[in-house]
């Protein structure tokens, strides 16, 4: 196990401003307890767990709507009825402008599904940069519902598409025609109006490169222009739900309640499409584990917190237990993972009182109590305590970034290739790459629509396409390769005999200075499950309610508890994690919505096995 | 046809997998055909037409089949006080795919000063290969070229000289024996910065074929194990 890495002055992360945190002296960096150790935060049962912090690309896309001055307006909205047509929402920041396009249809039942290979949605999207005039919003009418089967230009900056969640939709438009709010409990449990099933960026399909954007003072961080793409189509979709209420009810409709469209985010149906991009970016997985473990360790080390901040520690953990209360799901594993993580935050709670808080270092002693718990326990505080200090956190969000170049360092001795790569990949010695459940399964791309699929080795062809995420194998047979070799010769010298060994040589050099690139676990082994690799990416784009519905696929909420568009104009964008219905048609904690007999316990009490 | 360099990349990545090279290789043939795009040049066809005969199992010094007979060297940038360069490592009949990675690594980490092609079956991937070594080291590398011609490769083009040997066609699949050279002063090309990065249809389609090779089709077993299932729309 690798001792944990100490931050200290020359090792904090990448890319960091200097001198701009306000609480320390001039020039100085924050102190910092120790890291968590790669070996733990990277297991993918770890990353399974994981949650959604301040320093996610949601949460730092409306940080910066709201510091820029950005506003939203609606240039353009023709639409039917029904709800059927053409929308424009532009984000004006400074001279700059950014358009997500809409285009809305009608779409029988049994063309509805989140799959890849549907080929219809009930609304087809483009974040367009700029202003579109007419011949491009044509041109995007023609091009957005092909989706994949499109082509687009270096103006289009992300593609998308969604469908209805048709029984909330059909809800919503229905209470609000006749005048009423819809019923809270059903928006709680299913949170969102429609589900985008893909949300395309960095030039698919002909839309713009990744690297137009990075000098983009919005845009330029990770994923910021998909966000922005996700929170516009989260306005459109209670626009939509207002706009067909009125039109069925006339005068009587009402719009939806403001703390109604709060708690509506939008959904996503995320499948394995999301795993490889893991595996091929390393380097920037480190930079985003880099920066939410050194905020971690930065509020860890806080000795003497201020009262106002040790009584938002107080709301952040009863909020954070309301929203354990209200998730659930129907995954019995998952599930009982929520029932542990509520019985365990309801014995935190009994320990953390104000006088608990008063004796120094009380963020270290705080982290201490959940690491005895389980991980999902752990994680919601870790990102409870992130929440803490803007002041020492927030910047860390620029340092998440990273252009991927890939070197390799040629002349390295194949001796200390080989110490590298024991550092790295020790964690292998103990699998036997020869046995049939260490490569039991392997990842591919189907020719019939190119969805990606996660398949049997030993039971269905194709392992000889596979694609190459076997990276704990191919470190082993790297491994097994320098045990024969020079320690002093070049490692060119190996590649030159075994080329096949390259990538992951490149990957060990690149491991010795960024410990959190790599996954650490075996992704060929019959007990891997991509779901934890899909919750990893999803947190730290800020999804919540994780709602899995196999090992392969899960629902997820973005944006859920956000401000609304037209509270970013005035500036009012307060940060909220852990989203609860804090409403008074909530049934009490442990009763199902619909007033039957639970079929989950609250955890109140009782200590379900995890 | 219209492409983004991010589209390029990955067409040429699974073109170079599929061809069996190893993900490290194809990362490398996949920088070079996104290079040659962003300097004006058609890295589909300089990927495919290194790609689209099987390569030889085994290793890069190996690669047995004979190429179009161009010879070049590779080597450092020529420094004028020091033209004796001694140390020369040559590769036999090399296929690029696999021999240019391992050139440039022999030329970075030292090894030699010059690498020898005797006889190169895709220069235009060599030049690619090199021009995303220099853009990745900020260094720059000289191409000498068998007719006694010379270019130089660096972070931001081809400075200086003109690869003097035909860009790859579909006319092209016989080799010649003895490529035609042309003679011409390079421009200088602002590296392309993403917008309107138009490709030849037939490139795209030849690398797409290529590429293709990576995807699994269908099966009764696959099936059988609930292949695809995931994802499946639920009301709600």
């Amino acid at each position: 196990m690798n001792p944990p890495v100490s931050v200290g002055p020359g090792t904090e992360p990448a890319g960091l401003p200097s001198g701009t945190v306000s609480s320390r002296t001039s020039g100085s960096r924050p102190a910092t307890d120790p890291l968590r150790p790669a070996d733990k935060v990277m297991r993918l049962s770890r990353m399974g767990a994981s949650f959604p912090t301040r320093l996610s690309f949601s949460r730092r896309l409306l940080r910066q709507l709201a510091a820029s001055g950005a506003s939203v307006d609606r240039p353009v909205w023709t639409m039917d009825a029904n709800g059927h047509g053409r929308a424009v929402y532009r984000t004006t920041v400074g001279a700059q402008s950014y358009s997500l396009c809409a285009f809305t249809r009608e779409l029988a039942p049994e063309e509805r599904t989140d799959r890849v290979i549907a080929t219809a949605w009930d609304a087809a999207f483009v974040l367009f940069d700029g202003d579109p005039d007419e011949a491009e919003l044509e041109r995007l009418a023609s091009a957005a519902p092909l989706q994949e089967a499109g082509r687009f230009t270096a103006r289009d900056l992300v593609l998308s598409r969604a469908n209805k969640s048709t029984r909330l939709f059909e809800h919503v438009v229905e209470r609000l025609a006749a005048g009423l709010q819809p019923d809270a409990a059903l928006v709680q449990r299913i949170g969102y109006l429609m589900r985008t099933t893909a949300v395309y960026g960095n030039g698919k399909f002909g839309i713009a490169d990744r690297s137009r954007l990075v000098d983009d003072p919005l845009l330029g961080a990770p994923f910021q222009a998909e966000m922005l793409t996700v929170l516009l189509i989260r306005q459109l979709t209670v626009d939509l739900a207002e706009h067909v209420a009125r039109a069925r009810g006339g005068e009587r409709a009402v719009p939806l309640a403001r703390d109604l469209r709060r708690q509506l985010g939008v959904g996503n149906a995320t499948g394995l499409g999301m795993a490889p991009f893991l595996v091929s970016h390393p380097r920037l997985v480190h930079r985003w584990v880099m920066a939410r473990e050194t905020a971690l360790a930065r509020v860890r080390a806080v000795r003497a917190p201020g009262d106002d901040c040790k009584a938002s520690a107080m709301r952040l953990l009863a909020r954070a237990r309301q929203h354990a209360s209200e998730w659930c799901v129907d995954d019995d594993g998952a599930m009982a993972c929520i029932t542990t993580v509520r019985t365990e935050l309801a014995g935190i709670a009994e320990v953390v009182d104000a006088t608990w808080l008063a004796a120094p270092w009380p963020w270290r002693r705080l982290h201490t109590l959940a690491e005895a718990c389980s991980a999902d326990t752990e994680e919601i505080i870790v990102a409870l305590l992130i929440e803490l200090h803007p002041e020492l956190v927030d910047e860390l969000a620029e340092t998440m970034a990273c252009r991927e170049v890939s070197t390799l360092d040629a002349a390295m001795p194949s001796g200390k290739v080989r110490a590298l790569a024991e550092a790295t990949y020790g964690w292998t010695d103990h699998i036997d790459f020869d046995s049939r459940e260490a490569t039991a399964r392997f990842w591919y791309v189907s020719e019939d629509k190119f969805e990606p699929r996660f398949g049997f080795r030993f039971d269905e062809p194709g392992a000889d396409r596979e694609t190459p995420l076997g990276i704990a194998r191919d470190a082993r047979r790297l491994l097994d390769a320098l045990r024969d070799t020079d320690p002093h010769a070049p490692i060119a010298a190996l590649l030159m005999t075994q080329p096949s060994l390259r990538d992951v040589v490149r990957r060990v050099q690149c491991a010795a200075s960024e410990p959190y690139a790599e996954i650490r676990d075996n992704l060929l082994d019959a007990t891997c499950r991509p779901i934890d690799m899909l919750r990893f990416k999803l947190a730290f784009f800020g999804a919540t309610g994780f709602d899995p519905r196999s090992d392969l696929w899960t629902r997820i909420t973005l944006f859920q508890g956000a401000p609304g568009t037209d509270e970013l104009a005035l500036g009012n964008a307060p940060d909220l994690p852990f989203p609860v219905f804090a409403h008074t048609h909530m049934p009490p904690v442990g009763v199902a919505p619909d007033g039957a007999t639970p079929t989950h316990t609250s955890g109140e009490g009782s200590c379900a096995s995890h | 046809m219209r492409l983004a360099l991010n589209e390029v990349w990955n067409t040429a990545l699974k073109a170079a997998r599929a061809a069996g090279v190893g993900n490290g290789i194809a990362e490398d043939v996949a920088d070079a055909a996104a290079w040659l795009c962003r300097h004006g040049e058609d890295g589909l066809a300089a990927t495919a037409a290194a790609l689209g005969d099987p390569l030889p199992v085994g290793t890069a010094a190996q690669s047995g089949v004979a190429g179009s007979g161009t010879q070049v060297q590779v080597g450092p940038e020529q420094d004028d006080r020091e033209p004796d360069i001694v140390n020369t490592w040559t590769f036999a009949d090399a296929r690029v795919a696999l021999a240019g990675p391992s050139a440039l690594d022999l030329l970075n980490a030292g090894l030699c000063d010059r690498v020898r092609f005797e006889s190169l079956d895709a220069p235009w991937l060599l030049l690619g290969l090199a021009g995303a070594e220099a853009s990745r080291r900020g260094c720059a590398f000289c191409i000498g070229w068998h007719d006694g011609t010379a270019c130089t490769v660096t972070p931001v083009g081809v400075v200086l000289g003109a690869p003097p040997v035909a860009k790859p066609s579909p006319d092209s699949q016989t080799a010649p024996a003895h490529p035609s050279a042309t003679l011409s002063r390079s421009e200088w090309r602002t590296p392309h910065d993403g917008l309107d990065l138009d490709i030849e249809d037939h490139s795209v389609a030849d690398a797409n074929t290529l590429a293709r090779g990576v995807l699994v089709p269908s099966s009764e077993a696959s099936r059988a194990r609930g292949a695809g299932d995931g994802n499946a729309s639920e009301p709600d």
